[in-house]
């Protein structure tokens, strides 16, 4: 089981909302997925055409609402979004992001370090989306943070885990749960994050595009339980040269 | 009755004196789930919408949560 702040997931898949070609397919993949916290956007109503309501059949099927601050850009953007968004989803949870860039959509590491401060002071309970910088993850979590959540490449690149040897050590320091989040595009790069020891994954892109995203979802969830059942076993080591499997005896050899 | 005009997210709006955000929601048709409203730049909470009345020149921004990573 794992335990952010006051909850507790017995599903270390964590799933994004975004993307998805209908609301159903949304639905019946969130669901594949057993993912029991999904993240959530908010933007500004567009008076002139009216957006699907995706919330009540989140709320319906007992998800956690992860809300994000996605579109702010500075640290006092973010704590607006993220006071928006807990009137808007009646939550104290935010993912927190600021990425300024819309080309790679990496995030602003001062700016996070500002916004998390203050909105943890105020009582969120702050997952501040990162790059996987180990110093950073270890100031975020001085200021209150109740997890990290590293990249593993830019967000929708599904280009894997790119940043391995510093989600290592990220995950070696951290005192909080380490969410890789971004870049995982297939159900190897989760297993990936969670041999590693990653608390739990983020995925959103990979499933919500796939050919058949509940198909996917649930590749996803077989992966992450996967290499969280390695990660427990406790993986053999590597070395450079041939350790034999069998005994090396000459019985071939005449005598 | 004067109406009074209010501006949500850059559209006027005429609604009748004595127009909670509450009354608001409704007029527009959308549920109180989901949504979020700051009046003038501050956050109205929830719980301070039945009894918040609309002033004239109101600048009213409202959010909605929607689907995202």
């Amino acid at each position: 089981m794992l335990t952010i702040a006051d909850k507790t997931f017995s599903s270390r898949l964590f799933t994004g909302t975004g993307k998805f070609s209908h609301q159903q397919s949304m639905v019946d993949a969130l669901a594949a997925s057993g993912s029991q916290l999904v993240t959530m956007a908010l933007k500004r109503v567009d008076m002139q055409n009216r957006d699907d309501d995706i919330l009540a059949p989140l709320i319906a099927n007992g998800m956690n609402l992860l809300p994000n601050t996605s579109g702010a850009r500075t640290a006092k953007e973010a704590v607006f979004a993220a006071q928006l968004a807990r009137e808007a989803l009646q939550t104290n949870w935010v993912k927190l992001e600021i990425h300024p860039d819309p080309k790679y959509l990496l995030p602003d590491p001062i700016e996070t370090l500002k916004a998390a401060e203050a909105l943890a002071r105020e009582g969120f309970v702050v997952l501040p989306y990162v790059h996987a910088d180990p110093v950073l993850c270890k100031r975020l979590e001085e200021v209150g943070c109740a997890a990290v959540m590293p990249l593993g490449a830019p967000i929708g690149s599904n280009k894997g885990i790119r940043t391995q040897d510093f989600l290592e050590i990220i995950i070696e320091q951290a005192n909080v749960p380490v969410i890789v989040d971004a870049g995982i595009g297939s159900p190897s790069h989760a297993a990936l994050a969670m041999e590693l020891g990653a608390d739990a994954v983020l995925v959103n892109t990979a499933i919500a595009v796939a050919g058949n995203p509940v198909a996917m979802s649930r590749a996803f969830a077989l992966a992450v339980q996967s290499g969280r059942m390695a990660y427990e076993a406790g993986l053999a080591g590597q070395v450079q040269q041939a350790v034999a499997s069998s005994p090396l005896t000459a019985f071939l050899e005449e005598a | 009755m004067n109406k009074i005009t209010i501006n949500i997210n850059g559209q006027a709006q005429q609604l009748a004196p004595q127009t909670s955000v509450t009354d608001l929601l409704t007029t527009l048709g959308h549920a109180e789930q989901g949504m979020a409203l700051a009046v003038n730049q501050s956050i109205i909470s929830r719980s301070e919408w039945p009894d918040h009345y609309l002033q004239q020149g109101d600048e009213v921004s409202l959010f909605q949560a929607i689907a995202g990573g």
